[in-house]
Parts: C-alpha cells; sequence; structure tokens
C-alpha cells in the first residue's frame, strides 16, 4: 500500500526530504503514509508507514501498526511494529504490540508488552497489512 | 506572516507523506505533502507548493502556496500565493490573493457599511448578512457550489472586500471604496422566480485568475477578489447573473513609492551671487558669469573685454563676471544630502540661467577668454589667472575641448540693466545694439 503511492514530481523543493514531524501539540486521527521519515513527537490515531524512520519521541503516541525501515521507540506504542532493519525501544519506552524485525533493541527500563519475531530472512517478519498473526 | 519553520518541534507534513485523516493542532503545522481529510490549526496554517489538502481546513492564519480544495475559515488573514490553487469556500476577516493564483471559491461577506456610498444601498446590503456562523455554513452546506473549472475571467476589477462570514454576532463589514471611481456596491437579488428571496448574505463566487495582485498588509480590511454574484440556489452562477465588477481600493492608504522615499525634494536653482570686487558698483553688475562646473572647482575673476563677446539676438551684451565667493556652502538638500548640483551632476538647463541658443557662443568666448586669459594674465593688474587653476567642467554635450579649457556660460543682462547704466570701465565693456557686428 506504502509502494503503490509516490510523492509528486513536483516534490523537489526545499521540503523534498524533510522528516514529517508530528508536532508535540498535533492530533492526527487517520493513517500517515510517507516516502521519508516520520518523526512523532504528539500523537497518531492511526498506522503510521514510511520507507524510512519512524521515531516516537519521548512524549509521542502512536495506537496503530507502525511499519518502516527502522522504527525507534521512546514513547509510548500501542499496536505491533515492523521494521526491515531495526527496532530499537529506548528506555521509559512503552511497548504494547509484537514486534517484527530482524533486530531488535530493548533497553534498561523500557516495557515491552508482547511478542518479539525476529524473522532470519532479514525481512522482519510480516509487513503490516500482510496476513500475520494479527 | 510566514510559519516559522526553523523550530525542530514544529508540525511539518513532508513532501512525500500523506495524510489520511483529520489533524488537529495546537501549534503551527506546515504541509508540503497531502493531507486528505479535515485540518484544525489553531496556529497558523501553510500550504507549501507542492502541498496540497483536500478537506475541511480551520486555522487563525492561513499561507496557501500549493492546492486546497475544501473549506478554508480563518480568523484571521488569509494569503493565497501567485502559484495556489483554491477551490472551495473562504470565509476570513482578510484575504490576500497574489497575481497567478488560480481560484475558484465561493467568498461570503457581509456589508453593512459603504463609506462614501448610498445608505440605502449599504443597508440593504447589510439586511441580508447572516446571523450567525453557523447559519452561514448551514446555508453553504446545502447551497449548490459553483463550478471550479471556470477561472479565466478577466473582465472584473479588482475589489476589496472586509468579510467577518464566520463572525458569531452580525458585526459590520466595512468596505471602503476608493477615492475614484466610487464603486457600485449593488447586491442585488437574482431576478428568478425559482430563486427564493434574496439570501441572507451577500455571496460571491470568485472566478478569476489573477493577473494584478494585491498584498494586504496586517490590520488592512480590504479583500481583493473578482466577484461574481449571485443568489442561493442558482445552479450556475454565471447564468443567474452577470459578472458585477467592483472596484473597492483597500482602507490602507498608499504606500510611498521607493523613489519617493529616496529621492530628495528637489533643489531650486544655485544662487549666483556677484561679485564685487569685479563690479564695484552694484548697479553696473549687469552681467553675471554662471558655469557648468563642479562644486569644488575654484572660480576665479576673468577678465573679460566686450570684443570677445558674441552678438545676441537682441543686441545685448554678454558680459562675464566673476563666480560666487569661496566661502559660499555648497547647496545641500534639507536633509544634508548634496544636491545634484553640489555632486557635480548635470544641471538640467535652468532656462534662466543658460538661454539654449547662447550656449553654442558662449562656450566659443569661453574658449577664447581661456586663450586670452592665459595670455594677458601677467600683465594686467587684476588678480592673475592661471589657467591651470580653473577646473572645466564635465559637459559631454558640448563641443570637444582641451582640459584646460573652462566652461563658461553668459547670461545676458536685462534690458534696462544694459540701456541705463554705464559699461563697466574696469571691463571696458559696452552695449551692443541688434545688428552690431
Amino acid at each position: 500500500m506504502t509502494a503503490s503511492w509516490s510523492p509528486p514530481r513536483g516534490a523537489r523543493g526545499p521540503d523534498a526530504g524533510l522528516e514529517t514531524r508530528v508536532g508535540r501539540a498535533m492530533l492526527v486521527r487517520g493513517d500517515v503514509e510517507s516516502t521519508g521519515d516520520v518523526r512523532v513527537f504528539g500523537r497518531v490515531e492511526g498506522d503510521v508507514r514510511a520507507d524510512g524512520r519512524v521515531t516516537i519521541e519521548r512524549r509521542g503516541e502512536v495506537q496503530g501498526t507502525i511499519v518502516g525501515r527502522r522504527v525507534d521507540v521512546a514513547g509510548t506504542l500501542v499496536g505491533p511494529a515492523h521494521a526491515d532493519e531495526r527496532i530499537e525501544v529506548r528506555l521509559d519506552a512503552v511497548v504494547i504490540g509484537d514486534l517484527f524485525a530482524p533486530r531488535i533493541v530493548i533497553a534498561d527500563g523500557a516495557r515491552v508488552d508482547g511478542v518479539v519475531h525476529m524473522d532470519v530472512d532479514g525481512r522482519g517478519g510480516a509487513r503490516a497489512g500482510e496476513d500475520d498473526d494479527e | 506572516m510566514r510559519v516559522k519553520t526553523t523550530t525542530s518541534d514544529d508540525a511539518v507534513i513532508a513532501a512525500g507523506t500523506r495524510v489520511i485523516g483529520e489533524i488537529v493542532a495546537r501549534e503551527p503545522l506546515r504541509v508540503a505533502g497531502r493531507v486528505v481529510g479535515a485540518v484544525d490549526v489553531r496556529g497558523s496554517l501553510r500550504v507549501e507548493r507542492d502541498g496540497l489538502v483536500r478537506g475541511r481546513v480551520s486555522a487563525a492564519r492561513i499561507e496557501i502556496e500549493g492546492v486546497v480544495v475544501g473549506e478554508l475559515s480563518a480568523q484571521g488573514a488569509v494569503t493565497i500565493g501567485p502559484r495556489a490553487q483554491v477551490v472551495g469556500a473562504l470565509s476570513a476577516d482578510r484575504l490576500a490573493v497574489e497575481r497567478g493564483a488560480a481560484l475558484a471559491i465561493d467568498v461570503d461577506v457581509r456589508v453593512e457599511g459603504l463609506a462614501g456610498d448610498a445608505t440605502p444601498r449599504a443597508s440593504r446590503v447589510a439586511s441580508s448578512a447572516p446571523s450567525s456562523g453557523a447559519e452561514a455554513r448551514a446555508r453553504r452546506a446545502t447551497s449548490p457550489r459553483p463550478a471550479a473549472s471556470s477561472v479565466g475571467d478577466e473582465r472584473s476589477t479588482p475589489t476589496a472586500v472586509s468579510a467577518s462570514a464566520h463572525a458569531s454576532t452580525p458585526d459590520p463589514i466595512t468596505v471602503t471604496p476608493a477615492a475614484a471611481p466610487t464603486p457600485t456596491l449593488a447586491i442585488d437579488p437574482q431576478p428568478d422566480a425559482e430563486v427564493p428571496p434574496p439570501p441572507l448574505r451577500a455571496r460571491y463566487v470568485v472566478h478569476a485568475r489573477r493577473r494584478e495582485g494585491v498584498t494586504l498588509a496586517p490590520g488592512d480590511d480590504a479583500l481583493f477578489v473578482t466577484e461574481r454574484p449571485h443568489a442561493t440556489g442558482v445552479e450556475d452562477p454565471r447564468q443567474a447573473a452577470p459578472a458585477r465588477t467592483r472596484t473597492i481600493a483597500p482602507t490602507r492608504a498608499p504606500a510611498p513609492s521607493r523613489m519617493d522615499a529616496v529621492e530628495p525634494p528637489p533643489e531650486p536653482a544655485p544662487e549666483l551671487i556677484p561679485d564685487a570686487e569685479a563690479t564695484p558698483e552694484p548697479r553696473r553688475a549687469r552681467h553675471r558669469v554662471v558655469e557648468r562646473r563642479r562644486t569644488d572647482a575654484e572660480i576665479l575673476p576673468v577678465p573679460i573685454e566686450a570684443s570677445m563677446m558674441a552678438p545676441a539676438d537682441d543686441g545685448d551684451v554678454a558680459d562675464a563676471r566673476p563666480p560666487p565667493p569661496p566661502e559660499r556652502p555648497q547647496p545641500t538638500s534639507p536633509r544634508g544630502w548634496p544636491t545634484a548640483f553640489a555632486a557635480g551632476a548635470q544641471l538640467a538647463d535652468p532656462p534662466e540661467l543658460v538661454p539654449p541658443r547662447a550656449r553654442p557662443t558662449t562656450f566659443a568666448v569661453a574658449e577664447q577668454l581661456a586663450a586670452q586669459m592665459s595670455a594677458r594674465a601677467p600683465a594686467r593688474a587684476t588678480p592673475s589667472v592661471e589657467p591651470a587653476s580653473i577646473e572645466p567642467a564635465p559637459r559631454a554635450s558640448q563641443a570637444p575641448r582641451t582640459s584646460q579649457t573652462p566652461i563658461w556660460t553668459v547670461r545676458r543682462a536685462r534690458e534696462d540693466d544694459v540701456d541705463g547704466g554705464a559699461p563697466s570701465k574696469r571691463l571696458r565693456l559696452r552695449p551692443r545694439k541688434r545688428g552690431d557686428t
């Protein structure tokens, strides 16, 4: 689904390549799809799919599925996370959901309530949208 | 007016990002990607050039450089950039449309007072204003939206309207017309039986591609749109009513141009002071020499003979007078800037000083003066003149000359001075009549 949409041809301006930032005082009720990186300082009630890196900052919260090349969680994630490369759960982070990645780092003090899936083929398990155990 | 985008915590929907859903932000938001859904921003919303928002947009201030399809409501100003495309409805206190923007918007305005216009007309418009923003939105939801394809109407003229369609109270909308011509703000209902009575508000459908954009500054109560009034319920506003053009200027006074701000006020012609040494008797100071020169050029008294004078048309004798004393201050503007004359620029041919017909002749006389001055200076009792000390003035329009040749222009004396006074013995001048050779 992410691959089906591409940025417009004119998206080569100064904002091209910048990451999408969901601000601290911002709420997104819906899905976020990006070809770049996504950083969540606020709250997202929906899925976050990015070709780049998805970061949930310290006070950020995502209630949905996260799919990205790399997923860093420092805030709260309620839902599964799928990463092509790596998932890192930092200090004081809260993850309520399964983790799918070839490499997973869970820091001391982080809280994870889910199942860790480390696929050996490097795909990080089933991507969101595919039929998995969710 | 622009939303600051340097802080890392600012919300940004970057290019290449699509948000399908609602966005509620209590901080400035910048959209460079696509948002399909409602956007409610408490602060400023800026839609970048590649940004697209499809849905209802509400913000304190909206700045559009990209595409917005939907209803826009702003508590403050809405700025539509030159490459922006806006389709839908718009309500704001102020609107700025720049050149090149493509608009297909429905603007709801309420007009109560019109300065300089007839009172009944203004009151009639005011009576059709909505009572609340909810009512306006309800009417907007029930009324058909105009087509968004026609954006080429350029017959209309810019219009300045201050709108506050979302005001909860029936606050008046000030519309200040231009000084001339007086705008015709006649918002007559469409004379159609199918159409209900005049709407409770003045509706304008903007179908225009702006060619002359106007950017309003904060505080300006003006809306520049090209409008086409129609009544609620009409399917095609272009068929319902002809386009009404209004020209209403913004309430802001026109800003001074750049030249007005920089250019100093015109300076008077430099005053010529007669030299008392060369003409001991003031009454005989009939001829004065005016030179186009640099102010730093030192002008020394130059003896002159009548035989050197070129005959004028009326027979007057042109005479030479020394320049003003050296202690004369340079002419400066009230702001202290050097005037064009002081800066050495060419004067614009002051007719009172240099008759155009006498210029070639006087220039030749000046050359002769310089030649004789250099030859006779050691033997004369008058202050000697060093030809090298006279700096020639830069005059590109004159004939070729050497760097040692001063440029003199001789102004003819008045008739009464020449006829009534005796020529200066020192200079040995005598008046010449017409026909003298």
